[in-house]
């Protein structure tokens, strides 16, 4: 290989690229709503699964019933975390507050961030997420602990109602699910399936709420997702007794319904999600370390939002944070880590130009539109040992021709790098205070 | 989804559609099938955009799940299919990229395996680095880079009717 080959290649991809496209088949309307009709898919099938289950209650001997309850009894379970009497209305993004307390020996939070999209996980005021992976069997638990108030469907009054019939979509925070059904108890709280099993949301504390679901790594996914999770033993293929569904295609596959069967996850993956989630611990004491500082603090009326973090050797590792006003809690944000790979460096022409600081290019983009300002500045290489380095922030109030306040003082993305200050790649020297 | 978190995905989408569209076109070399990858990732970024909208890069984060989708695709059974450019003639390059050399290298990209396929793309159309490239693929820096020598090798030896001569 030789710089001519690529850059043979290179011209040649854009001169493909280039070729007169026809008109765009690609259906945003249609991308949108498939989300709302996985869900619409799983709540159509959902009378038949309570008739089955009543079928399979009333029709299975006995015999079959109790040798269940003696695996489910006899199958050991860790000892539950401490309950939880007051969780906060809001977390503090710099000291996370819920971590795994027990996770299955091949399952590790490094491998997960290893894996799933080098995004790490998330520390916010609202909410915080884990992530464990066993990556040989391309399995992935997400854990997302939500503060307090944030689930307001789950209001007391509610439950009785969810228990009956379900509900199609409860969005806590960043996140959203089904609830299919009643889960055992979690530590004495209530707790329901979603995703027909395939994760559980429970009341950790009176009013707060986290969910736990099994997911399979980005590697063995894809749109045959399923297929592959029942592959990796999460699913069954199906359970016996559950009946055809009327639905079939790639939606039906994409829904757990595959050969007009529906495919639950196993009786040990719930198993397994019931002893992890008891399992949380709750009021985390340990800082986040990031490997720079922002001199000078935030504009007025600014406050820390969120934390992106990884897990390395047992260490939590600050990789961004994302700050702002209340009229835009996510308007600057400044990303660096010592992850081998960091991608996210994009230059778009027309909008970004290239600009030498610290002895490095870095890819300057700014958006100026009338209800769109904003600005990212991107390293295209390592800056003292850090990977990813990259600073962004919007000039105004998304879709508005408004100023974001504050954001003048700032300087911009530039004026931010003059201030921001690198902590090199060794985590002792890293800092628990990102923000001066 | 919350309508303000909605409206943003549209709005990334409606601005992002021909980009997304050439990448997935490089990588299968048909605009259908093209189209059909981005609808298949930009429904996977729905259902993800509250991590997205978080992450250092959309562009990055999306055109990872384009990848990984294309990627998914062809592991699966029904797209192992023949494929149509598996014997190739062998053509000379032009120095310029008139259209029939598009038309051979389009066809020399076709023969490539999809992950070799997808590295080039990332590599000398997204200017990604080896590792940002190694990120979005999920293997290391060494397979991409052997990756990317094989695939060159196999695009010169397509495109070149006199056999390579350099070390």
């Amino acid at each position: 290989m030789d710089t001519r080959d690529e850059h043979t290649v290179r011209t040649l991809l854009r001169a493909i690229a280039s070729t007169p496209e026809p008109p765009a088949a690609v259906d945003l309307t249609a991308a949108r709503r498939r989300g709302s009709r996985r869900l619409w898919i799983r709540r159509a099938a959902l009378p038949a699964l309570a008739l089955v289950a009543l079928a399979v209650a009333l029709t299975v001997p006995r015999s079959l019933v109790f040798n269940h309850s003696e695996r489910t009894l006899t199958t050991p379970r860790p000892p539950a975390s401490s309950p939880v009497a007051d969780a906060p209305w809001q977390f503090d993004p710099l000291v996370p507050y819920a971590s795994f307390g027990w996770l299955p020996p091949d399952f590790s939070e490094s491998a997960a961030n290893a894996i799933y999209l080098n995004q790490g996980v998330t520390s916010a005021t609202d909410f915080v997420s884990r992530e464990a992976a066993a990556p040989a069997a391309g399995h992935l638990l997400y854990l997302q602990v939500n503060a307090r108030g944030t689930c307001p469907v789950f209001a007391a009054g509610a439950q009785a109602d969810i228990r009956a019939r379900g509900t199609d979509q409860v969005t806590c925070t960043d996140d959203s699910f089904a609830v299919t059904g009643t889960a055992p108890d979690i530590n004495g709280r209530p707790a329901f399936w979603t995703d027909h099993g395939s994760g559980v949301v429970w009341e950790y504390a009176p009013g707060a709420w986290a969910e736990l679901s099994a997911a399979i790594t980005p590697a063995a996914g894809g749109p045959h997702s399923r297929r592959y999770a029942a592959e990796a033993g999460w699913v069954t293929h199906p359970r016996p007794g559950v009946p055809a569904a009327s639905v079939s295609g790639g939606a039906a596959l994409e829904a757990g319904i595959r050969d007009g069967k529906v495919l639950l996850p196993s009786a040990a993956t719930e198993e397994l999600l019931l002893k992890v989630a008891a399992r949380v611990v709750y009021g985390g004491s340990t800082p986040l370390a990031f490997p720079f500082r922002l001199t000078g603090g935030l504009p007025a009326g600014w406050r820390l939002r969120q934390a992106g973090f990884a897990v390395s050797g047992g260490r939590m590792l600050g990789t961004s944070i994302t700050a702002g006003p209340a009229a835009d809690t996510s308007a600057f944000s400044i990303g660096a880590s010592t992850a081998a790979a960091q991608g996210g460096c994009d230059f778009v022409t027309g909008q970004s130009s290239y600009v030498t600081r610290l002895g490095l290019q870095w890819i300057y983009r700014v958006l100026s539109e009338p209800d769109k300002n904003w600005q990212r500045l991107c390293a295209t290489g390592p800056v003292d040992g850090l990977t990813g380095v990259s600073i962004a922030m919007d000039m105004n109030v998304p879709g508005f021709s408004t100023p974001l306040p504050g954001a003048a003082t700032l300087g911009g993305t530039q004026g931010v790098l003059t201030r921001l200050r690198l902590l090199g790649p060794n985590p002792n020297s890293w800092t628990t205070s990102p923000l001066g | 989804m919350r309508p303000s978190r909605e409206a943003e995905y549209t709005d990334y989408i409606q601005g992002r559609l021909p980009w997304l569209r050439r990448v997935a076109y490089l990588l299968c070399q048909d605009w259908q099938h093209a189209d059909d990858l981005v609808q298949t990732a930009i429904t996977r970024l729905y259902t993800h955009w509250g991590r997205a909208r978080n992450a250092a890069s959309i562009d990055a984060y999306t055109r990872t799940i384009l990848i990984r989708t294309f990627l998914a695709e062809r592991r699966s059974a029904w797209t192992r299919r023949v494929s149509l450019f598996a014997a190739y003639p062998e053509l000379p390059v032009a120095p310029a990229a008139d259209p029939d050399t598009r038309l051979d290298v389009r066809a020399a990209l076709a023969s490539l395996p999809p992950r070799q396929r997808a590295t080039l793309v990332l590599r000398f159309y997204c200017d990604l680095p080896v590792d940002g490239t190694a990120a979005e693929l999920g293997c290391t820096p060494g397979t991409v880079k052997s990756q990317t020598a094989k695939a060159l090798t196999a695009l010169r030896r397509a495109l070149d009717p006199v056999p390579a001569e350099e070390a």
